[in-house]
């Protein structure tokens, strides 16, 4: 079975004096679910930027579908890699209602706002379409974003600790329901996170990450 | 070189776009003082003979009166309002920046009609007290004197804004701990809260300076030798523009030197506040006496820098015009919206896509150019009209080949002056309303294929609408003040508000200078609307919080 995305000896640093990143490598297959698990500062949502392409590694290459789409060489950028990203923060479009950010990167345009609402359906915030972002609770925040990662539909999703900022009832709930339709969609996805249940309910394959360097 | 060539290779709009309007912005800046290397002329030995120490004596006289006056008014103001309770305080705190709505140009004419032999107020004294016709109880303020007092009331608001700002960002415990350490409350603040706010004080009061040194119509009206009217006279009398641009070489090279000092103080200013350790400051209720004078200090600058000129227009513009909207007015008023609304879109969409460039190309020399491009600010119009009019001869016979000017005497000249003047308002106003967007969002429509101009209609736009709009707004006010650019720059025939005003009062017919100086103050307002409802809502917040 072929890997869908390969990360080879990267290794990055914002100043010559300290690493973030030392030759980390790994591999990624289509429908696996990948959490990287690591304390605070250990370099996790910087690996997840740099494979998105929102920044640049100091060395080593980045593969999707066994073609380079970063080394020393050759940037690809983050908007031609299709990946889907949902961070802590959400970062939700204020000015746009549910339905609108939903729908904001879905290229075919005649069926934008007919995708956009089976999302909504799915993730059962078809009553919010019309609200703005600061009129959702956390949990429906989350829920748009998740499903604004989705409707372009990406080859990997990458998720950065998403279910940090929510209580753990609404957690527990957003799990079952997220795990559903990664299955349904039959997601790959690469999940950063320092809590080791979330990463045990949701993983087929762990890595440790401890600063900056893979725990075997 | 590879580095070079990936470098030309990455050239994109947003790069070109600040690296060309970098350029326009410098063009004036550079004809001006490539003239110090040029020849110095008779006229240039006639000026340094007989009036250039003149000029730079009334220059200097002017700038040390009015800061000496705008530093107590204004943080005398200012340390009243935010830390006293007394009668009319909350009307103080926004109706002492409404001075600024008056170009110093308007003042001084209502005072001339206010304080002139036969001026109104010197009339009703006469009649109040039945004195002699040839009795003048207010002296004469067409002097040195009248123009400090004229600078001082239109431009202490400067000063009152930044220090009324620096007293509230104080930490109460700050203060507190001076109190423990011996001192009393009126020692506190002379000791510990003035010196305090010494930074922002001096970033307002070099404002004070540039707008001080700019001014043209106003001395220009009291007939007194300054820099600019220095320049205007050489030009226009002597009929000799190489000579005028080495004297606005040298204003322009005085101005560098009060741009460096404020850079410096800025960069100094840290230590008047820490947010993340903020408590505000107590206010304390003054007894009546107290109280009684301080609502006469706070009443003095807005008696002298608003009301007595609204009153005298306003007499003016009711009793003496009766054909307030006639045609000459309108069609000014047709010229001066034109002209500021497409100069504010303009420097508002420039500022846009600037800040837009440098948020995502994240260039240092894109920042750096940006920063350079809000130094227009302090280019007195003058001197700008003159570099701007050097530069459009240049372009017209070498550039377009022309017999006839193209550019020359055109709209463009006097457009482009007004986008250089500007542009720190709009770069202000819309690098203050990206900062506010995360760049998590970028980040997302990044990954959703959201790009340059995509991203910007789609994301950035619509969060950045009110920045955008109060953009437009803050230079629509700014324009329509402008006075010395104007003149210059203005098409053969074509007058707006402020060369209205101009012509009225040079020729002495006051009364019909009325109608266009209140539509002035009245756009002039629109700024003042702005702060003061900014101010209001930090305040909410704050106690909010």
């Amino acid at each position: 079975m072929n890997s869908i995305l390969k990360i080879e000896s990267l290794s990055h640093a914002y100043d010559a004096e300290k690493e973030i990143l030392t030759n980390v490598s790994f591999k990624v297959m289509a429908g696996d679910f990948v959490s990287i698990l690591g304390p605070s500062g250990s370099g996790k949502s910087t690996l997840l930027r740099i494979i998105a392409g929102l920044e640049r590694q100091s060395l080593g290459r980045i593969l999707i579908n066994n073609q380079i789409i970063s080394d020393e060489n050759h940037h690809m950028p983050p908007e031609k890699r299709n990946l889907g990203l949902v961070v802590q923060d959400k970062s939700l479009f204020p000015h746009l209602d549910v339905l609108s950010n939903v729908a904001f990167g879905i290229r075919k345009k005649n069926a934008k706002n007919a995708i956009a609402k089976d999302l909504l359906r799915l993730f059962k915030i078809e009553d919010c379409e019309k609200k703005f972002p600061n009129e959702l609770s956390g949990g429906e925040q989350q829920r748009v974003a998740l499903a604004r990662s989705l409707a372009p539909e990406p080859q990997i999703l990458l998720l950065d600790e998403p279910f940090n900022a929510l209580d753990d009832d609404l957690k527990d709930d957003l799990y079952k329901e997220t795990q559903n339709i990664i299955k349904e969609k039959e997601m790959t996805v690469l999940m950063v996170t320092h809590d080791k249940r979330e990463s045990q309910i949701f993983s087929n394959k762990i890595i440790n990450l401890e600063n900056g360097t893979i725990r075997e | 070189m590879k580095a070079f060539l990936k470098r030309i290779n990455n050239l994109n709009f947003w790069i070109i776009f600040p690296a060309v309007i970098f350029i326009f912005f410098l063009m004036p800046v550079i004809t001006v003082l490539s003239s110090l290397l040029g020849e110095y002329s008779d006229n240039w030995t006639h000026l340094y003979d007989t009036v250039l120490f003149d000029y730079f004596r009334n220059s200097l006289f002017l700038l040390i009166g009015v800061s000496t006056i705008t530093l107590v008014v204004g943080t005398g103001t200012a340390w009243l309002v935010t830390n006293f309770n007394f009668t009319g305080k909350s009307f103080f705190e926004w109706a002492l920046i409404l001075p600024l709505s008056i170009p110093p140009y308007i003042l001084a004419y209502t005072f001339t009609g206010l304080f002139d032999s036969y001026g109104t107020l010197n009339n009703l004294i006469r009649d109040l007290f039945e004195l002699n016709q040839n009795y003048v109880f207010f002296p004469n303020v067409r002097n040195i004197f009248g123009a400090i007092i004229v600078f001082s009331f239109t431009l202490y608001p400067y000063i009152y804004l930044v220090s009324r700002s620096a007293f509230l960002n104080q930490s109460r415990s700050i203060l507190e701990s001076g109190r423990i350490l011996g001192l009393n409350r009126f020692e506190i603040s002379f000791k510990l809260a003035m010196p305090m706010i010494r930074p922002a004080v001096i970033g307002g009061l070099i404002l004070v300076i540039m707008e001080t040194l700019s001014d043209f119509g106003a001395v220009e009206h009291f007939a007194i030798p300054t820099f600019t009217t220095g320049i205007f006279r050489t030009w226009f009398g002597m009929g000799d523009l190489i000579t005028a641009m080495q004297l606005s070489s040298f204003l322009l090279l005085f101005i560098c030197m009060f741009l460096f000092i404020e850079n410096k103080t800025r960069k100094n200013a840290e230590y008047v506040s820490d947010s993340s350790t903020h408590v505000p400051i107590k206010v304390e209720k003054l007894s009546l006496g107290y109280s009684i004078l301080a609502f006469i200090f706070c009443s003095i600058p807005l008696l002298i820098g608003f009301v007595l000129p609204v009153s005298e227009l306003t007499i003016w513009a009711i009793y003496y015009n009766p054909s307030f909207f006639n045609e000459a007015f309108l069609s000014a008023a047709m010229n001066t919206i034109t002209l500021a609304l497409i100069a504010a879109i303009l420097c508002s969409l420039i500022a846009m896509l600037i800040n837009f460039s440098i948020r995502i190309n994240k260039n240092r020399l894109l920042s750096f150019l940006s920063s350079f491009l809000t130094l227009g600010y302090a280019f007195p119009g003058l001197i700008l009209a003159v570099g701007i009019v050097q530069t459009t001869i240049f372009i017209d016979r070498n550039l377009i080949e022309n017999s006839d000017f193209v550019l020359t005497g055109s709209l463009f000249g006097l457009i482009l002056a007004y986008v250089i003047k500007s542009y720190a308002l709009s770069n202000n106003t819309i690098s203050s309303g990206m900062d506010k967007i995360s760049n998590n969002l970028d980040d997302s429509a990044r990954i959703l294929q959201s790009t340059g101009w995509n991203l910007l209609g789609r994301i950035h736009f619509p969060l950045l609408k009110t920045s955008f709009y109060t953009s437009i707004l803050l230079v629509i006010a700014e324009v329509v003040k402008e006075l010395p650019a104007t003149l210059i720059l203005r098409p053969f025939n074509y007058d707006t508000l402020a060369v209205s005003t101009y012509i009225y009062a040079a020729e002495e017919r006051m009364r019909d200078a009325a109608a266009p100086s209140i539509a002035i103050i009245l756009v002039g307002l629109i700024p003042i609307i702005l702060i003061t409802r900014m101010i209001r809502s930090s305040q909410r917040k704050e106690k909010i919080q």
